[in-house]
């Protein structure tokens, strides 16, 4: 393959991780391993109370006669649990009254990666939780967010505070039993964010995480559960980078997301872990479990994700169409460069009468790297007139790089419709002699067609994060011809 | 388990160095990924080995295989050489092995076939000879509660033209066929193979087809399946040669408690080849369909231009149809493309034609019949299309 473009595909591709900074926090580490007293150790750590150690050490259990899957198209070297430290906190814990007090150190990573939290406590109007390492470490606009009710805290705090809402829903979505990583991570979650919406309330802004894996050795294992109670809304965003680091980071979260009738729930997800350097060393195991639960009739809930990080990416983020009329969305854009390899995609599964769903996916695999979409629309024998639409393209910039899909289509019913449709392709000479002809470079051409084939799903980010998202993405692939 | 009871090998031909041993092999339960949708129960239980059926005669023109012993016609046709297992020379021996080890499937089918084969035919077509008429090949069992094993092996040899015909026909109460049927399309030749299986409503049918193809050759094959208890259609088509054209198209009607499988694996392994797939499916009353539908294309496979296609009705709330048609691709200069859908008829065409006069009844299978049209245009051969309109009109599901 020799294109004109290949210096300039030379340049771009193998571009470093530009997020790749270290902050030197102390941190209060657990003893490396995996076994009751570990688990023990974190519960007693976050002071909780006897049930949820009971529930986390009934998933440990779980976990052992478990294996780690094999059935997706990714090929990685598993990591020893017995080597990974299940519990990291920043040592500074004192309760914080203005962001003043804050680490310094903290302060200027929060800078480096373009959120000044000043910024935006005075202008976007966004709430950030940030998590630095299993523990949150800052909470804004939560007065706020407290007078309309909104309970917008991490998972730690809510056990303390609202265990009740906590014992109702965590594990509903996705029980210990779901799959391996959701087993682990139930016994060792150690931090992520919990949020609530009352009946009837339109939460006024973004509520936004940043989680960021800075403890060198230790994994993550984030727990999300999100409840939007009856005819409420919630838009939330996910973003990540983590520094740059040689051994392999896993990461094993599991989010849960409840809709409750008229309830609707958006979640949008950046995701920039280190993805290795050029030649496949390191890079962040991405095993994620994410699944929403559209209970009650006429709920929403729409996944969006711009994923571009991480070496081994694991992660389908799904929607149960329980309710009656309750709708389902997945957008996505996958980058894969280098040696990084995606297995992602989702599952819709219609369960109520009149449920709908769409599903957008929008593979770009570059370099050495393989990308999938695994999808599964699964419709039961009751969900009548169930929709659904799926779309999976895929866009091979090199000839080094794989492209795949895997759709599973399950129907039980007869008034469903479903259609799926697949594409793969590389970027049309036409469209790039187009642009060339136009006085645009090759550069400017090829990220004009990236763009504008990842369109659909960008449009549907929250303002916010479109900036992002396409910083991103022009990281990962301005100038790549295929 | 034991799918044949004390299994006697009756073939004299050897399948050495292929020889799989059952004991090796379990058998596959639906936590294997290509058996996900279908359970082997149907066919898990204990078969009598068929037996050769000393009353059957040689048709004329036709070859049959009943019970998997396979008989040749009477009348011979210049330009087709057909050889049983037995008189194989040293030669086609290896030309068989050569067929068979392109195949690396191996499972307990076909350790078992291997053991339990009755017989086996080689057919090559002669270098430069164009046939005319169509090859029939009918398949039946007349032995209730059997299991029969044939091979059948075709070679298109060098610029060639071939058709064939397969019958898969139904007597007995309740028996398996287990065929296997394995081709090759040599440089710049054509073949195209045409199957119709419409066994009775208590047989099992697994069909294992695998196809290679050589330099500029074009392959053709079309399967509809009108009926039968239990259906699996595997069929595996290897792309050696650059320029090769491949069209593979079927159509399913399961009902009642039917299952009808296909598997289907397209293996781009070369560049500039076009493959086109089509298949269609109508399920009726607790019927299930399974399309599985995998293209692979190769690093080297560039310019590969890969169509996939299946679409399905649902006429009954207890049918179900599961679809997973896969892309697997590794050449960045291809076109490649799946489309998949299930629904039911559009009701406006319906109302359409019931406001003309028409049942119900005969306003859907009108319907029917205009869905499936596009894979039953794709029979080349007129008189067997109207044989397999014919047939399905006799199974209630199309009309005239």
């Amino acid at each position: 393959m020799a294109y004109e473009g290949d210096e300039l595909l030379e340049n771009v591709t193998s571009k470093e991780y530009e997020f790749g900074f270290t902050t030197n926090i102390e941190s209060d580490k657990a003893p490396a391993g995996l076994n009751e007293d570990i688990i023990r150790l974190i519960s007693s750590k976050k002071n909780e109370p006897q049930w949820l150690l009971d529930w986390r050490l009934e998933a440990f259990k779980i976990f052992q006669k478990m294996t780690e899957p094999e059935w997706a198209h990714v090929k990685y070297e598993k990591p020893n649990l017995q080597a990974i430290s299940f519990y990291a906190a920043p040592k500074q814990k004192k309760v914080l009254n203005s962001l003043d007090e804050m680490d310094p150190e903290l302060r200027k990573t929060m800078e480096k990666l373009g959120i000044s939290i000043e910024e935006q406590k005075r202008l976007s109007g966004v709430a950030v939780d940030f998590v630095m390492d299993s523990v949150s470490v800052a909470t804004s606009f939560k007065e706020k967010l407290g007078e309309l009710g909104i309970i917008f805290c991490s998972i730690s705090d809510a056990v303390q505070e609202h265990p009740e809402l906590i014992k109702q829903y965590l594990g509903t979505v996705v029980p210990p039993t779901d799959n391996y990583y959701a087993a682990l991570n139930s016994a060792v979650f150690t931090d992520g964010s919990f949020c609530y919406i009352p009946k009837g309330v339109r939460c006024p802004m973004e509520l936004s995480t940043y989680f960021r894996i800075n403890e060198a050795g230790t994994g993550q294992f984030e727990r999300t559960l999100l409840i939007a109670d009856e005819e409420s809304y919630v838009s939330y965003l996910e973003g990540c980078t983590a520094p740059q680091r040689d051994e392999n980071q896993l990461h094993a979260a599991v989010v849960e997301l409840v809709a409750m009738r008229d309830a609707e729930i958006k979640y949008s997800t950046v995701q920039n872990w280190y993805p290795g350097d050029k030649d496949g060393k390191g890079g962040v195991f991405n095993f994620v479990t994410k699944r929403g639960m559209c209970e009650g009739t006429n709920s929403k809930i729409s996944w969006t994700q711009v994923e571009t990080g991480s070496a081994v990416t694991w992660k389908y983020p799904s929607c149960i169409l329980k309710g009656d009329n309750s709708v389902g969305e997945f957008y996505s854009v996958a980058v894969t460069n280098h040696f990084q390899q995606a297995d992602t995609g989702t599952k819709m599964i219609h369960i109520g009468k009149n449920t709908k769903s769409t599903i957008i996916s929008k593979g770009i695999s570059s370099g050495h790297s393989q990308n999938s979409y695994r999808g599964l629309v699964q419709i039961g024998k009751n969900a009548s007139n169930a929709r659904n639409f799926s779309q999976c393209d895929s866009l091979l910039m090199t000839d080094t790089s794989g492209a795949h899909t895997f759709p599973y289509i399950e129907v039980n019913n007869s008034t469903a419709k479903v259609e799926h449709e697949a594409t793969t392709s590389k970027i049309g000479e036409d469209q790039i002699f187009y642009c060339l002809a136009r006085g645009l470079d090759q550069e400017q051409a090829v990220s004009m067609i990236v763009n504008g084939y990842a369109k659909d799903v960008l449009n549907k980010l929250p303002m916010e994060f479109a900036v992002e998202a396409q910083k991103l993405l022009a990281i990962s692939l301005e100038g790549s011809v295929g | 388990m034991s799918i044949v009871a004390d299994i006697k090998p009756t073939n004299t031909f050897s399948f050495k160095p292929n020889k799989h041993s059952v004991a090796d092999f379990p058998m596959p339960t639906t936590r294997v990924e290509s058996w996900k949708y279908t359970r082997v129960g149907a066919i898990d239980t204990t078969w009598k080995q068929a037996e050769r059926n000393a009353n059957s005669t040689a048709l004329e023109h036709a070859i049959r295989i009943e019970n998997g012993f396979i008989t040749l016609p009477s009348t011979s046709v210049p330009g087709i050489q057909l050889t049983l297992g037995k008189d194989l020379s040293a030669n086609q021996q290896e030309t068989i092995l050569s067929l068979l080890s392109k195949e690396n499937r191996t499972d307990i089918f076909d350790a078992i076939s291997e053991k339990a084969s009755n017989d086996i035919v080689l057919i090559e077509i002669q270098s430069g000879k164009i046939i005319e008429e169509a090859i029939s090949i009918e398949i039946e069992n007349v032995l209730n509660d059997s299991m029969s094993a044939p091979y059948v092996f075709i070679v298109s040899k060098e610029n060639s033209i071939a058709k064939f015909t397969v019958d898969f026909k139904g007597k007995t109460d309740r028996s398996f066929h287990l065929v296997h049927l394995f081709a090759h399309v040599e440089q710049s030749a054509q073949l195209e193979i045409h199957q119709l299986q419409n066994t009775s409503k208590n047989e099992c049918v697994l069909l294992r087809e695998s196809i290679s193809q050589a330099e500029k050759s074009v392959f053709k094959i079309t399967t509809v399946t009108a009926s039968g208890t239990w259906v699996r259609n595997e069929l595996n088509i290897r792309i050696e040669g650059q320029h090769c054209e491949t069209f593979l198209s079927g159509a399913y009607f399961p009902k009642q408690d039917q299952l009808i499988d296909n598997h289907t694996f397209v293996d781009h392994q070369v560049a500039n080849c076009y493959s086109n797939e089509l298949y269609k499916g109508v399920l009726f009353d607790n019927g299930k369909g399974v399309f599985n539908g995998k293209v692979y294309v190769h690093v080297d496979a560039q310019k590969t231009n890969a169509y996939q296609s299946n679409a399905n009705i649902m006429m009954s709330d207890n049918a179900s149809m599961f679809t997973k048609p896969e892309l697997e691709i590794y050449a960045d200069d291809v076109k490649c493309s799946h489309g998949s859908t299930t629904g039911q008829f559009n009701e406006e065409a319906l109302f359409y034609l019931r406001a003309r006069g028409l049942s119900e009844e005969s306003a859907k299978k009108l319907l029917v019949s205009a869905f499936t049209s596009d894979v039953m245009n794709r029979i080349s051969i007129p008189s067997w299309k109207e044989y397999v309109l014919q047939t399905l009109i006799q199974n209630e599901i199309i009309t005239e």
